[in-house]
């Protein structure tokens, strides 16, 4: 087996290696322009600017004539091209079809692009710096004459700085507060390269020598070079690497450096987050740092654990003994984490292999509660996961993978159309939630390349790999139905919007096909009245009122959410049920109104009219009789105010009797009875109560006895009783019927008649009465107690 | 999961939710503008002074007409604050009237709302998607303010809160601003609306429950139309978005292999029983309720001092739920034993006897505050009980019952209807409520009763009335029998029929005609059967829950032939020809299992069995509101079911509380 410390190369403590990635033939041209991401190369050739993968596959062509004058171009993070011409910044959204995104530098900045880093934008005239983000351009740092920048190597940044090599001076630029600073007085460079984590590395071609420094303060390192370097570029994080025909040396402190020898000249440098890139006339190359744990597990001599548990493993077979005895010696959680990070750090499958089964041999000897044993799990799904992008022509590392995470490896392989492999790695990593975001870029690539098929096959097409699908996420659908609808497929389109699991992006998708019918309906059936008044108001702004009626009256007519919205707006809503001939709603809509203006009455026959107007309804016919009867009795009113020089106007019938009666206007009173059939009864509880609030005592008496009363006399009896009356209340006692003597007792003393109560019971002849009387007569009426004892004695 | 609620803790939830949003709009003062509607039920889960120390809220004001002024003035006066305002429009969907004024002149350039919606509101997602260009539809809050002010919506998630009682949640969504019923509006054909709106809201209230306790709905039931389409809409919304981890629990508890772990879902609504509501209710809380109004925050109307608080009150929470008539002899057990506690200060001898009475003083002095409380506010609920003439209380019960027992025909049910229209010492709610009893228990009055009722009415009452009693027809509240052949009404069935296959009127013996309130103490406070609560009836939803557990009440009268006797797990199982007879319908019931579909050829066995000391929960949901009368009811079935060993607690969650006059209007 290869033992795979024999290529490191020792820079003082640390270990450093180059590891071949895959085979790649560079363009023997000469001043190429290229851009390289993590996993694409962009190089303009002639007329186009190609996309190639690193084993050198044709990704895509994208046609320079559509932005005739680049300035630049480079990938983003997330290996988007961005191409900066000499007025704009471009992002090419999609390969194939082209799909870009524009924004142009404002026509007030009068000026126009010099050169473009890292989403920064330096200008021709004034040399001003702007950032490009989220397809804005924004600007970071006027110039104003503070600096020069002589050549394009004058300056450089990364995310967070900006670094400003001034013809006498070194500026700085934080992008976070935007402020320019001068960082080194009065030095000149000519090249300047920051690392990912912040190192400034500056490059005088004069004195042919590097200074690297984190803080201007404190220079870090200075190193005079032998000859002049072909490029200089940061490895990861900790060392400058220069390069030279067929060599690349990487720089450590105190003038110590070591050499890596290629047998091809060296075309592209590359800087990653953990190492360079070496892009050599045949090949890709990387150079990396060896970790801690893999040089604890392999470095020649080693005696940490990691190494002593490999050891254990190959004694396995031999001698298990002291396979056994070695892991007691050793700090065994050390050496299984040694191993398994060591493991995330190889290349070459075997070696992970070895290293993995270590760790697992050690891990099983572990306390089940001190290891997480996830992590080995985790690292073994993640090995298994970069080995496979390895096959697909993606080199990534542990630490490159974890910066562009799974996503952003499932958004690279849809940019280059790579379906197929994207789901395969969606299952390899058990991870369905990708799904839907691979079916949606699919169908949008399939609608927008396939403009042979009828929309039937593309929508069968379509719904099967949507069924098929195990989960469904909101919105996805919704995007797919877009693309048929800007592909001009507007049937399409509306199908597959109903397709949509999120009900709001169905409806949004419907309107703006403006399909409002179907949206409507749609939102119906989510039986969200919230949802739906929302898609309402919305439709209100857009459509006419007319329009937006006959909409409601084809899908709404039994749901009137609509009025129900408007319930305060009468105007709004006498139009409505106008037209939607809802007579009834219109009659109660009269009639609220009415009460608000205080006048029932002009509104009457209206009300009546209309509930005249509903066929074969029993109740509304019965009510507009007697919205009838009211008219009569308001006419009947009127010439009784007329008459009697009182307002009788507004008042119910009974309010009309009992003023009558108060007027003392008896033949008014019996017409009025007569002719709107008002039952005796009643008469007789009206007049009753009338009289008592008057205190007409005599004439209620009289009234009594003129004839029968059809309510009895109890009546009588209550009203006097419950106004106070007792004495008034004593007289009706006797002529109340149907009730039995003891009642009559009773009521006699509510009402505190003793005088009639001791009579009655005199009548009856009931002793136990009279001498209970006796008891309760109050002692200040001697005169009763002695009729008592008077009778008492007859008796 | 949790198989026991602590539906305290909502109210806590709620708060801190609220406090968040508040400290999250900025650190800056805010003024909090409320609208009217919220400040009762805002003080149900944070205090006002909680909210001002806890929060940069710093001043609250109620919204109304006033507001501008009062608002301007603190801006004007004092250093810059925040103006915020919180709205509920669940359930009337348009901002309050005067909102786009107070912006349109308060002339600032951003303002916060916060509005109350549920965490599950379907529409919630259009104000994130409203930032989006390509989006269409805005939120409906958004479309109805003025354009010109950057208005900042935040989302307050409300919760049913625990109100009266502990497990009596309540939503607060079943009136709008204007006073209006949602179930039963007052323009009836907005009804379909409305309903809809509330049975939203309900399926969003229940949904946030169910999510915020972790539960899974076993079993449910629905008593109605509304009621099965709630069912049926909130199953759907629970399944759309379950994620794998809660379809793994649901399939690890009840697939295959069934933890006996039940929950049931009850829903019952308003017109099922039309009837309760009508009758004058008898217990504590309810008579409060009856004579003054009660509000759900224990405010009693009319009386400006009473806060009934069933969490410090403890002497409330024992008594609300029972017969008045048992009130006094309680009372005074009460005081007798806090005496005894009194006097107990003369046994102690020892140092130690003494501090410990010291001790006790103050928890004693505050119940004896708190008795002192309740022993005058029932005397005076006698007092009007006994003398007001405008309430007329026991004439009208003893109508009440009369007209439940079928005692009087017709005729003489016509006559003593008409003599109370005649003396017109009765409100004309009340009469109304009587009407539509009559109505209800005949089935239809006689056509010229009616007629005469009808007009007797207008005359009394003016022409208004005419259009309030088209209302109750068109309810199917009262009605004539040649209206019933047009118009639906509740039931189909005379109400001595209804009664008697329920047992709805167990007889009692000797006192079926004494006023029940008036009966002996230990009658009234140790009740039989759930009659307590009303003039000895039981109401009809605490039958239909009791049948789905214990069919031992149908079979007594109805068909002695029954599927089970009782059964920890609901069941309709043949009752569908009770509901036909009653209802005309036998579909208007409804029953499904919510469980995972079982594959083919398994049977799901039951592992682990659950002892019997804990309780399934039992979610009872009302559509169109609740009476207090039926909660205690229903609790006292509770009882009554556990004593035969089926262990359920019942969560009440409805979207109101009603009384009579709710009802009426």
């Amino acid at each position: 087996m290869k033992i795979p410390s024999f290529s490191w190369e020792r820079l003082r403590d640390v270990f450093y290696r180059s590891r071949i990635l895959c085979e790649l033939k560079w363009p023997a041209l000469d001043n190429v322009q290229y851009a390289i991401s993590t996993t694409l190369i962009a190089i303009e050739v002639n007329e186009a600017i190609e996309i190639y993968d690193y084993q050198g596959e044709l990704e895509a062509t994208i046609d320079k004539k559509q932005f005739p004058d680049i300035v630049a171009f480079e990938f983003d993070e997330n290996d988007n091209l961005i191409i900066a011409t000499l007025n704009s910044i471009i992002m090419v959204c999609s390969w194939r079809p082209l799909n870009i995104s524009r924004c142009v530098l404002k026509d007030e900045i009068q000026d126009s692009i010099w050169d473009f880093k890292c989403g920064l934008l330096v200008t021709r005239q004034n040399q001003d710096i702007y950032r490009y983000q989220n397809d804005q351009i924004e600007l970071i740092c006027k110039n104003g004459g503070r600096y020069t920048l002589l050549t394009k190597g004058h300056w450089n940044a990364n995310g967070r700085k900006v670094v400003l090599l001034d013809v006498n001076h070194v500026f700085q630029v934080e992008m976070e507060d935007k402020l320019l600073s001068k960082s080194l007085q009065d030095s000149q460079w000519q090249n300047v390269l920051i690392s990912p984590d912040g190192l400034i590395c500056l490059y005088s071609s004069k004195f042919n020598k590097l200074q690297i420094y984190r803080d201007p303060e404190r220079i870090l390192l200075e190193h005079s070079l032998d000859s002049v370097p072909k490029i200089i570029k940061w490895c990861g994080n900790d060392s400058i690497a220069c390069s030279f025909t067929d060599e690349v040396r990487l720089y450590g402190p105190e003038n110590l450096y070591v050499t890596f020898w290629y047998p091809h000249e060296i075309s592209a440098l590359f800087t990653e987050i953990d190492g360079l890139k070496i892009f050599t006339e045949e090949d890709v190359r990387f150079i990396s740092r060896v970790s801690e744990s893999t040089s604890n597990a392999f470095r020649v001599g080693s005696t940490e654990p990691a190494a002593i548990l490999l050891d254990s493993l190959d004694l396995l077979d031999s001698n298990i003994s002291r396979a056994i005895e070695n892991l007691k010696i050793i700090n065994l959680e050390q050496a299984v984490e040694d191993c398994i990070s060591a493991a995330k750090e190889e290349f070459d499958p075997h070696i992970q292999k070895r290293l993995l089964s270590a760790a697992s041999f050690g891990k099983a000897s572990l306390a089940y509660k001190s290891f997480d044993s996830d992590k080995f799990v985790h690292a073994c799904d993640t090995i298994r996961l970069l080995n496979l992008l390895r096959g697909r022509a993606m080199f990534l590392t542990t630490a490159e993978f974890d910066r562009i995470n799974l996503n952003g490896i499932i958004e690279r392989l849809l940019v280059r159309h790579k379906h197929y492999h994207a789901i395969a790695i969606c299952r390899l990593t058990n991870n369905h939630s990708f799904l839907p975001r691979i079916f949606s870029s699919w169908a949008t690539t399939k609608l927008q390349l396939s403009p042979e098929l009828e929309d039937d096959e593309l929508l069968s097409l379509i719904k099967e790999k949507f069924f098929e699908l195990p989960v469904k996420a909101d919105g996805h659908m919704a995007k797919v139905a877009h693309a048929a609808f800007l592909e001009g497929r507007f049937r399409l389109a509306r199908d597959l919007a109903l397709l949509e699991p999120s009900t709001t992006l169905k409806i949004s998708e419907l309107l703006g096909l403006e399909d409002d019918n179907l949206a409507l309906t749609v939102s119906m059936e989510a039986k969200s009245p919230e949802l739906t008044l929302s898609l309402l108001l919305s439709l209100r702004e857009r459509l006419t009122t007319t329009q937006l009626i006959k909409l409601l009256m084809i899908n709404m007519s039994n749901e009137q959410l609509y009025p129900y919205y408007y319930r305060r707006d009468f105007a709004l809503l006498y139009d409505y049920y106008r037209q939607m001939d809802q007579y009834v709603d219109l009659a109660q809509l009269l009639i609220a109104q009415a009460k608000e203006q205080g006048g029932l009455r002009a509104f009457l026959p209206q009300v009546r009219e209309l509930y005249g107007k509903i066929p074969n309804n029993f109740l509304a016919k019965e009510s507009s009789e007697l919205l009838l009867r009211q008219e009569k009795l308001y006419t009947y009113q009127d010439s009784l105010s007329s008459k009697c020089g009182q307002n009788f106007v507004g008042m119910s019938l009974d309010e009309t009797i009992c003023k009558l009666i108060d007027l003392r206007q008896e033949r008014q009173a019996q017409d009025l009875i007569k002719r709107f059939k008002v039952t005796d009864k009643k008469f007789y509880h009206l007049k009753c109560k009338r009289l008592i609030e008057s205190k007409l005592f005599e004439d209620l008496y009289e009234f009594a006895i003129s004839r029968k009363s059809p309510i009895g006399y109890r009546p009588f009896y209550d009203y006097l009783k419950r106004k106070g009356y007792n004495t008034e209340a004593v007289h009706y006692v006797e002529m109340i019927s149907g009730i039995s003597y003891r009642q009559k007792w009773d009521l006699y003393l509510e009402c505190k008649g003793y005088y009639e109560a001791i009579q009655l019971a005199g009548k009856e002849k009931d002793i136990l009465g009279l001498k209970e009387l006796y008891r309760i007569v109050p002692a200040n009426e001697p005169r009763l107690k002695a009729e008592i004892n008077q009778i008492m004695s007859k008796l | 999961m949790s198989s026991q609620w602590n539906t305290r803790r909502l109210s806590k939830k709620l708060a801190s939710s609220l406090c968040g949003i508040l400290r999250e709009i900025c650190s800056k003062d805010q003024i909090l503008v409320l609208q009217p509607e919220m400040v009762s039920v805002i003080g149900e889960f944070i205090s006002f002074s909680q909210l001002t120390s806890s929060t940069p809220v710093r001043k609250i004001i109620a919204l109304n007409g006033q507001t501008i002024n009062d608002l301007s003035s603190i801006l004007n006066s004092t250093i810059e604050m925040e103006v915020v305002f919180l709205i509920d429009v669940r359930s009337d969907l348009s901002i309050p009237a005067v909102l786009p004024d107070i912006l349109d002149k308060l002339s600032l350039k951003a303002v916060n709302l916060i509005y109350c919606s549920w965490e599950t509101q379907k529409a919630n997602c259009l104000v994130n998607y409203g930032q989006d260009e390509g989006f269409k539809i805005r939120h409906f809050i958004q479309s109805q303010l003025p354009k010109e002010i950057d208005v900042h919506l935040h989302r307050l998630d409300m919760l049913a809160l625990p109100q009266i009682d502990d497990n009596l949640l309540i939503g607060n969504f079943l009136f709008n601003s204007d006073g209006g019923n949602m179930y039963s509006p007052r323009v009836f054909s907005m009804q379909s609306a409305t309903r809809a709106i509330l049975v939203d809201n309900m399926a969003n209230c229940l949904q946030s429950l169910i999510k915020e306790t972790k539960s899974i709905i076993t079993d449910a039931i629905a008593f109605g139309e509304e009621s099965k389409r709630l069912v049926h809409l909130l199953r759907g919304r629970i399944e759309a978005s379950e994620d794998e981890e809660e379809t793994f629990i649901k399939d690890t508890l009840y697939g295959d292999k069934y933890s006996g772990i039940e929950k049931d879902l009850i829903v019952f609504e308003r017109d099922m029983d039309p009837l309760t509501p009508l009758l004058t209710q008898l217990t504590y809380s309810g008579l409060l309720d009856e004579i003054y109004g009660l509000s759900t925050d224990g405010k009693v109307n009319g009386l400006e001092d009473v806060a009934l608080k069933y969490r410090t009150d403890e002497i409330w929470d024992n008594l609300k739920f029972m017969n008045f008539g048992a009130l006094g002899p309680q009372l005074n057990q009460m005081a007798k034993d806090l005496q005894d506690k009194y006097d107990a200060r003369h046994k102690a001898e020892s140092v130690g006897e003494i501090k410990q009475f010291v001790e006790s003083l103050s928890s004693l002095q505050a119940k004896q505050k708190l008795l002192k409380v309740h022993t005058t506010l029932s005397s005076n609920v006698l007092q009007e009980v006994e003398n007001n003439a405008s309430i007329q209380f026991n004439r009208i019960l003893e109508l009440e019952q009369n007209l439940l027992l079928g005692n009087l025909d017709h005729r003489s049910s016509c006559d003593s209807l008409l003599e109370l229209i005649y003396e017109g010492e009765v409100s004309l709610k009340r009469i109304l409520r009587l009407i539509c009893l009559s109505s209800l228990c005949k089935y239809g009055l006689r056509d010229k009763d009616y007629e005469l009722i009808k007009r007797e009415l207008i005359d009394s009452y003016g022409i208004e009335t005419c259009f309030q009693l088209e209302r109750l027809t068109l309810s199917g509240l009262f009605s004539s029998k040649s209206l019933l052949a047009t118009h639906n009404s509740a039931w189909n069935k005379e109400y001595r029929y209804i009664s008697t296959w329920l047992d709805t009127l167990p007889p009692i013996e000797d006192e079926a005609t004494e006023v029940p309130n008036l009966k002996s103490s230990h009658d009234a406070a140790n009740p039989r059967d759930a009659t307590f609560a009303y003039c000895g009836v039981i109401p009809l939803a605490v039958r239909f829950v009791q049948l789905l557990y214990d069919r031992s009440v149908i079979s007594k009268n109805y068909a002695s032939q029954q599927p089970y006797i009782i059964s920890r797990r609901p069941s309709l199982a043949k009752t569908g020809p009770l509901f036909e007879q009653i209802y005309g319908n036998a579909n208007l019931v409804h029953e499904e299992s919510w469980l995972l579909d079982l594959k083919k050829n398994k049977k799901r066995v039951t592992i682990g069995q659950k002892d019997n000391k804990t309780s399934d929960i039992t979610i009872i949901a009302f559509l169109g509101g609740v009476t207090l009368g039926e909660i205690a009811t229903l609790k006292f079935l509770q009882n009554k079911l556990q004593a035969m060993n089926i262990n359920k607690r019942f969560i009440f969650v409805c979207d109101g509380i009603i009384n009579g006059t709710h009802y009426i209007q």
